[in-house]
């Protein structure tokens, strides 16, 4: 590819490439020193099948300078708007971050992350070199990490303390729980099933406090930096989250239980 | 002497709506004097008595039994469930199929 010699060969290969499904970030990654070749991680996956594992290999040429500069500025806008979304959900009062990890995920979106890329934005309008623009690339892949961790560090952590806060409302709605059933006791009522699903509510909602415990903070140490390192964590929070929120699903299903048993 | 019969009256009554709340209030204060309740956790009844005015009948107090609270409860952790449901798709679409490049 290195060998075309106009920005529409240029553009056109570019465009194959994607849909082809082979190579999909070669045009952004090969402005950066090292090319990062991504295709997609296969679902299931604790890893992405990307990182810095091969030779650059430069698209950016003098005559192809111009579809090079407007797709490494469409890379910013992207970039842009998915930070813009995330900084959407981080203050979306429907969740239930802790007032301390909705400071911290807010700044760095919106004090570290969105003035970087905008700075990155203005370098590469301004760009007139390919190794200005290779300069921008490299930037925006390996400082901010968008996509790879910034991404997934702001939706587990809100689903961290999302089941946190379940986990705070069963756990209160435990001493509700335990006085209805004495309640019915005292009325003649059988409880022992309830008793039983009572029993497994308090230890599921153990359970599940046992894997989110700890688990926002860890996921808001992660940095761009940390990347590929940091996949594994958040593939490990994604599964200790999984099982919480499996826990919370049976907790909730004994307290319907228990509910129907005591009416 | 219509007047005494009048005040006489007013106070008479107040006397009665004083004890009975007294009476309904606080179901501790009532207890008082009382052989303790056997069970070691007692049902907590919520209790709503209507303020009362002059002229106006004192409202019975009503009680909620604590297992119809479950309910209420219960259908709040349903909806937070789901929307937990929905949050922990999109975190584990963010890892197994990432919007972006890198």
């Amino acid at each position: 590819m290195r060998h075309r010699s106009t920005g529409q060969r240029a553009a056109r290969l570019l465009a194959a490439s994607v849909v082809a499904g082979m190579v999909v970030i070669v045009p952004v990654a090969a402005f950066a020193t090292t090319t990062t070749v991504t295709t997609p991680p296969s679902p299931g996956s604790t890893t992405p099948s990307s990182g810095p594992t091969q030779p650059s290999n430069p698209l950016c040429a003098p005559s192809a300078f111009s579809p090079a500069q407007q797709y490494v500025a469409s890379a910013l806008s992207g970039r842009v708007t998915q930070l813009n979304s995330l900084l959407s959900a981080v203050g979306n009062t429907a969740n239930h971050l802790t007032a301390a990890d909705q400071q911290t995920l807010q700044h760095d979106i919106s004090a570290v992350e969105l003035p970087g890329i905008g700075a990155l934005q203005t370098q590469v309008q301004q760009a007139t070199t390919c190794a200005e623009l290779r300069m921008a690339a490299r930037s925006m892949v390996f400082d901010y990490r968008v996509y790879y961790v910034m991404t997934p560090q702001t939706h587990l952590a809100i689903v961290a303390d999302d089941e946190t806060a379940i986990e705070a409302t069963l756990g209160n709605l435990e001493t509700t729980i335990a006085s209805a059933i004495d309640n019915s006791a005292d009325r003649g009522k059988n409880v022992s099933a309830a008793q039983s699903a009572f029993s497994d509510l308090k230890n599921e909602v153990s359970a599940a406090g046992n894997s989110t415990n700890g688990l926002a903070d860890e996921l808001l140490a992660q940095t761009p930096q940390g990347f590929p390192g940091n996949w594994q964590v958040f593939g490990a929070a994604r599964t200790s989250l999984s099982n919480a929120r499996n826990d919370l699903h049976a907790a909730y299903n004994d307290g319907r239980q228990i509910r129907s048993d005591l009416q | 002497m219509p007047k005494r019969k009048l005040a006489l009256a007013a106070l008479t009554t107040s006397l009665a709506m004083t004890l009975t709340a007294c009476g309904t209030g606080n179901p501790q204060q009532a207890g008082r004097g009382t052989t303790p309740p056997t069970s070691a956790v007692s049902p907590t009844p919520t209790t709503t008595t209507a303020a009362s005015g002059p002229g106006s009948v004192p409202a019975s107090p009503t009680t909620t039994p604590s297992n119809a609270v479950i309910p209420q409860s219960l259908d709040q952790v349903g909806v937070e469930i789901a929307a937990l449901d929905n949050s922990f798709g999109v975190a584990n679409s963010d890892l197994t199929n990432p919007q972006g490049d890198s």
